[in-house]
């Protein structure tokens, strides 16, 4: 087991055009389930590359255990990856995909056998060990790369959106399992993924990436309820964050319509972007904001409905356990201690000090 | 209507193609007589062996199809693998590198090889390879190198990147890689390279017939070339036709070996979505 750290990373393609990754500075603890999240095209996976040394960083280093692996070839510096499509040898067996790399590694036959059931029955694909991964479904092929991944026990596990490729019933168990099994192994990990729901569910710590940046990192459920950034807010979260524009004038928030207007602690004034999330929405219970708006659209979503509100100019969406009709009156309320203020230009949150 | 018309229009132009090999078997089928009897009778009245016999009891037939089979199949392979070794490197570079170094490749294919043949002699002549199986065998393997290091360039491109570097991973070295996940891999792309650079080296006439001067060493298209009879006005069609018919068969054997491995999609199953 190894922590990995990563040191003024920077990373360009097509010749500096594109800036994939920009100065990242970032240390994952020792067996820590750290997510990488991000929209595509954010350098997440530039990242996890760099780590597993499929790509060299322009500057900076990469370092495992606490040794340098900028020079280090990816077979020699103890990592396994999970790749987003899987990446199995076509032509070969199940029991072979898995036992290759020990083989390579000079493993005598017995112990690659004995490793490779082991692992095979933890993953539940023992019996599709004589198969080609073409006559496993996709659910059994994705085993069958977390099985060629964990035999080898390596350091540090990378895994690309392992989950992306699977239909939606199989990506919720796998996710469970997935998670049970590196919580039983206590390896560190390292997890790409573009799905919030994914990175809240399964990590210990989370790295939020935009464009080539860091935005924030930390514990899952701190990055949820204190986002540094406009973009952590509106991309971590079940619900997609209601962004409100306004203006702040002697502690005083007013939107832009007029029809929200609430006393803020913040010092700041000028324009400012109001951001709320629809489950600090109520309509049961009357918060310190009352608001007054007709229902736009409703989308039920089982034990709850997401409820569209429209206020002034401002369409609001909201958690609500009842499902309203459409165009009756609502008098939505929330608490201005669970509002973000961000800078307009920056996103910056803005903080009262 | 249109079905019936497709399949005849089929049958004429499978007709067409074949005709001149069916014409080739009936005549190395026919006695002698037949064969020069006008006007010509399309079927032969007694079927004869005595074309086929003569071309290897009285001609040193059985020894040009050895000689061309040597050299066939070693230029063969011999291509295979150094197309095969350039195709893999070719790949760690970026496209446009690759393609700008490819093109310079092609300089060689514009070049006709007839122009190609008296500097070939003089160089082989030098290193004391004339007469000898490795001297046709490296002309042709370079000859044909620029078609198979494009071939299994377009076919290594076409493989997932995410296998190449599980194998990395994995530890493979880069030889292991090549014959262990490349080359299983793209099977259909070599087949037909090998198919196609061996009935080149297969017919293939003038360098054969400069390189190779003495008889005993002639490949089966030279050996065509001199069957003669017993005056110069004298050619004797009848084994003629059955040499032909007889070094024809090799290619659609190798063909018909091959055609499982062309036609499979081998990549099926390896990245989901292909």
């Amino acid at each position: 087991m190894a922590e990995v750290e990563l040191k003024n990373v920077r990373k360009n393609f097509l010749g500096g055009k594109v800036a994939a990754l920009r100065d990242i500075n970032l240390k994952i603890q020792d067996g820590i389930f750290a997510t990488v999240l991000g929209p595509s095209g954010c350098g997440k996976t530039t990242l996890l590359r760099i780590v597993a040394g499929l790509e060299q960083p322009d500057t900076g280093e990469v370092l495992i255990g606490g040794r340098i692996v900028n020079h280090v070839p990816p077979s020699d510096r103890n990592i396994s990856m999970v790749f987003q499509n899987y990446a199995l040898y076509p032509h070969k067996k199940v029991f072979e995909n898995i036992a290759v790399s020990l083989k390579l590694r000079g493993y005598p036959k017995e112990e690659v056998r004995k490793k490779v059931e082991e692992v095979s029955g933890v993953l539940k694909i023992g019996d599709l060990l004589d198969r080609y991964p073409r006559q496993l479904s996709g659910g059994q092929q994705q085993r069958v790369a977390l099985a060629r991944a964990l035999v080898r026990e390596p350091a540090v596990f990378l895994l690309d959106e392992p989950l992306s490729n699977l239909d939606a019933q199989v990506r919720d168990t796998t996710r469970t399992e997935l998670k049970k099994l590196f919580k039983g192994l206590k390896a560190t990990v390292l997890y790409v993924t573009h799905d919030q729901t994914e990175a809240m569910m399964m990590s210990d710590f989370i790295v939020i990436m935009e464009g080539g940046a860091i935005r924030q990192m930390g514990d899952p459920l701190a990055i949820y309820r204190d986002p540094a950034h406009r973009f952590v807010a509106e991309f971590v979260g079940m619900h997609r964050l209601n962004i409100i524009a306004g203006r702040i004038e002697s502690r005083r928030f007013t939107s832009l319509d007029g029809a929200i207007a609430f006393a803020t602690n913040l010092r700041r004034g000028g324009r400012v972007l109001l951001g709320l999330r629809p489950e600090h929405i109520s309509f049961n219970e009357e918060r310190e904001v009352c608001l007054m708006g007709e229902t736009v659209l409703v989308e039920p979503l089982g034990p709850t409905s997401l409820v569209s509100v429209r206020v002034g100019e401002n369409e609001l969406k909201a958690v609500s356990t009842k499902a309203p009709g459409i165009q009756e009156t609502l008098r939505p309320s929330f608490a201005p201690a669970e509002v973000f203020f961000f800078d307009e230009q920056t996103g910056l949150r803005l903080k009262p000090e | 209507m249109k079905r019936v018309l497709l399949y005849s229009l089929t049958g004429i132009v499978i007709l067409y193609c074949l005709f001149p090999f069916f014409w080739t078997i009936l005549t190395a089928l026919k006695p002698e007589e037949e064969v020069f009897r006008l006007p010509p009778g399309y079927l032969p009245e007694s079927l004869s062996l005595e074309n086929i016999r003569n071309v290897f009891s009285k001609r040193p037939f059985a020894g040009y199809i050895l000689n061309s089979f040597v050299v066939a199949c070693g230029s063969t392979a011999l291509t295979l693998v150094v197309a095969a070794l350039l195709a893999f490197r070719l790949r760690a570079f970026d496209l446009d590198r690759a393609m700008k170094l490819q093109r310079w490749l092609l300089i060689g294919t514009i070049v006709p090889p007839a122009l190609l043949v008296i500097p070939i002699f003089v160089v082989m002549s030098k290193l004391g390879l004339v007469d000898h199986y490795p001297g046709l065998i490296l002309t042709y393997m370079i000859l044909n190198l620029p078609f198979a290091v494009w071939m299994l360039q377009a076919a290594f491109r076409q493989l997932p990147r995410e296998i190449d570097e599980a194998a990395l991973i994995d530890g493979y070295s880069s030889l292991a890689r090549l014959f262990g996940i490349f080359l299983p891999l793209t099977r259909p792309a070599i087949s037909i390279t090998a198919v196609l650079v061996f009935i080149f080296c297969w017919n293939e006439f003038i360098i054969a017939l400069t390189l190779m001067p003495s008889q005993t060493m002639h490949t089966v298209p030279v050996g065509i070339a001199m069957l003669s009879g017993t005056s110069v006005y004298e050619i004797p069609w009848g084994e003629v036709n059955a040499a032909v018919a007889f070094t024809t068969l090799p290619v659609i054997l190798i063909i018909a070996l091959l055609q499982r491995w062309i036609l499979e999609g081998l990549t099926a199953g390896s990245v989901k979505g292909s």
